[in-house]
């Protein structure tokens, strides 16, 4: 299991394009992909559109990222890029 | 006659006759089955059935925020842990599926609505609008509904309750006039579309419907949010008046976009782009602009795994220096490390990122990959017209060994004899309070200087622009960044080098006036505001404004500031 600390960088947060594309990149992955929301401990599967948008993830929003499975490490790694890179 | 009132949600105004566009209401009752293989097999085949028919849209469709928008309905649609839900509780409950879809639906849409969000509250609806689709196919209800063309050909005003994205793309736009909705906020994915198509629409009418007929006589006036339904002689005068001025705004942006920008009292103002946002740009735009007054080049180190070779740089840059065909293209060098950076380079986490170790001081601490940027780009000068800037400049000693570290790399390219542009033009982008102070000598040993609006002003106001609580300061309008502004313009004329801006600021309407009459030369936008900065340039007279200006550095508040720059706009002749 990989596990990666972020703070949601962009003024969007993980809204609109930034949230369809993330979940197309964790679908790209074999590994399971969970985030939780550090303040209210909600848990979010980074595969699914509906999960991600109902996590409130705006900017600022601290989240630990959950990675468990054959690709983990290129999965954490990428997602990590991802999301701490978004500028939207 | 009669008015109605709304909120003005895409621009425009429209003329035609009343079509009404009322949807057949699905009643759900909860039945309780022991068949629940073929309440699952309902909803996949309703789902498949609603995925064709989004790709035949998706296919059909040629605006790119259209098909953005039905493409994300279809990942909603395709979102197996959303449905799963839905059959698991079809399952354990024993219902049909419709009921078991229509409760996890509601659950979702109340988490969306309580965490108060215009945003999110649209995307609930976007939900909704996905789950009664797959619904009416459920239940055998077929909701595309096909627009009838008027016998007269008038266009038709589409009055409904509400209006999904997919069944706005589904009606055909030779047809529609525009859309009046009862319901519907300023950010709902039809209100997008509205605008990117160009169609007018009124939203948030309370009684759409009510008292109208299909076939009424219809006006609709996008910005003010009104609708009048069979106007009366002196509203159709009115109405005639109005559409003229807005036609001939349209030929204006687009006969301002194909010529040159110069003032009305005949000084050339530079219209440039931004662009590097991605690998692919849009080159169309920079055949109908004066260059690339800010090309970024972080991308091509965020995509790569490592840090990017000359080879693969060289390629970037080339090919934008080819396509800019003579135009200038200033290359702005890495402006990555604090809050942005790649996986690979390896650097600690900072407590400020934005005082942080950034942009060009961390060039400087990694001479290597700073070397391999400037290489690239000077060789990228022998195939078009290149020129180069290094960010966050604070002080003097930075741009001296900036400019010793190219240096080296000229050096090293002749050693080679590789091809090169030995005379680029070198420049700074002034962004940091401490530059604004020392523009006067950095100014003596650069070509040109171009303000990033945006981190100046968060530099000078000391506001973080991504904290909501200390927005109010964070204002390019502030007099202390007006103040710096024109202080470096006035830095930028005594030494006779060029003033450029490549922020937000540039494109703003009420600034443009102001940033001409300071002395700035060259405005570089987003591509999409290049017609209308044009557009706006060709209005102003700078002497006219620039008699305004020391007036305008002497409001001593934010509102005076506003009001005084309203009152500016007012000696500009824009319809």
């Amino acid at each position: 299991m990989q596990n990666r600390e972020i703070v949601i960088p962009n003024k969007t947060g993980l809204h609109a394009r930034p949230a369809s594309d993330l979940v197309k990149l964790c679908k790209s992955f074999e590994s399971n992909i969970d985030i939780t929301v550090k303040d209210s401990g909600k848990k979010i599967n980074a595969k699914s559109i509906i999960s991600v948008l109902s996590g409130g993830l705006k900017q600022g929003t601290e989240i630990e990222l959950a990675v468990e499975g054959s690709d983990e490490n290129q999965a954490a790694d990428e997602v990590y890029n991802y999301i701490s890179n978004l500028t939207e | 006659m009669e008015r109605k009132a709304g909120i003005g949600a895409a621009s425009g105004i429209a003329g035609g006759v009343v079509r009404r566009s009322c949807k057949q209401a699905i009643i759900i009752e909860k039945r309780y089955t022991d068949d629940i293989d073929s309440e699952i097999t309902r909803l996949d085949d309703a789902r498949s059935d609603y995925r064709r028919y989004l790709e035949e849209l998706i296919n059909k469709e040629e605006n790119e925020d259209g098909r953005a928008i039905l493409e994300a309905y279809r990942e909603v649609a395709q979102d197996e842990s959303f449905f799963d839900g839905v059959k698991e509780r079809c399952r354990c409950e024993k219902v049909n599926i419709e009921y078991a879809l229509q409760v996890e639906m509601e659950s979702i849409v109340e988490q969306f609505l309580v965490m108060d969000d215009e945003y999110l509250s649209e995307r609930a609806n976007d939900i909704k609008n996905i789950c009664d689709a797959i619904t009416a196919r459920i239940v055998g209800i077929s909701d595309n509904e096909v627009l009838a063309p008027d016998e007269n050909g008038r266009k038709l005003i589409v009055f409904a309750e509400d209006l999904t994205p997919d069944a706005t793309l589904h009606m055909d736009r030779n047809l529609l006039g525009g859309f009046v909705t009862e319901k519907g906020g300023l950010t709902s994915h039809t209100v997008i579309l509205a605008k990117t198509l160009g169609i007018p629409a009124v939203v948030g009418v309370a009684g759409a419907l009510e008292g109208i007929a299909d076939g009424q006589k219809a006006i609709i006036y996008g910005d003010k949010g009104e609708v009048i339904i069979e106007p009366d002689a002196d509203e159709l005068e009115k109405f005639k008046r109005e559409l003229k001025i807005e036609n001939k705004k349209k030929d204006e942006y687009k006969k301002a976009l194909l010529g040159a920008a110069v003032t009305e009292d005949g000084i050339p103002v530079e219209v440039a782009v931004n662009m590097g946002d991605k690998s692919i740009d849009d080159y169309d735009i920079l055949k109908k602009c004066d260059g690339i007054g800010l090309y970024r080049t972080e991308f091509i180190y965020i995509q790569s795994q490592d840090y990017p070779s000359e080879d693969v740089q060289l390629k970037y840059y080339r090919k934008v220096a080819e396509e800019a065909e003579g135009r200038p293209v200033v290359i702005r060098t890495l402006d990555i490390g604090g809050d942005k950076q790649a996986s690979y380079m390896n650097m600690p986490k900072e407590e400020n990122p934005f005082l942080g170790y950034r942009a060009i001081r961390m060039c400087l601490g990694n001479k290597d990959i700073f070397l391999t940027q400037l290489r690239a780009i000077l060789q990228a000068g022998a195939y078009g017209n290149v020129e180069i800037m290094f960010p966050m400049i604070s002080c003097m000693e930075e741009l001296r060994e900036a400019k010793s570290i190219l240096d080296i790399a000229r050096q090293q390219l002749i050693d080679e004899g590789k091809k090169f542009d030995n005379d680029i033009k070198v420049g700074i982008m002034v962004e940091t309070p401490a530059a604004v102070q020392l523009c006067d000598l950095l100014a003596r040993e650069v070509d040109f200087f171009s303000i990033g609006t945006n981190d100046l002003t968060q530099y000078i106001t000391a506001a973080d622009r991504m904290n909501s609580n200390v927005q109010y300061l964070n204002n390019t309008c502030s007099i202390a960044v007006l103040r710096s502004i024109n202080h470096i313009c006035e830095c930028g004329e005594a030494n006779n080098i060029k003033v450029a801006m490549c922020g937000e600021a540039a494109s703003n309407p009420l600034l443009i006036p102001v940033w001409i009459a300071m002395g700035l030369t060259e405005l570089s936008v987003v591509p999409g505001q290049v017609a209308q900065t044009k557009y706006i340039v060709n209005k102003v007279n700078k002497q006219k404004i620039r008699v305004q200006l020391s007036d305008l550095l002497n409001m001593d508040t934010i509102e005076k500031v506003n009001a005084k720059l309203s009152e500016m706009q007012c000696l500009i002749d824009i319809d």
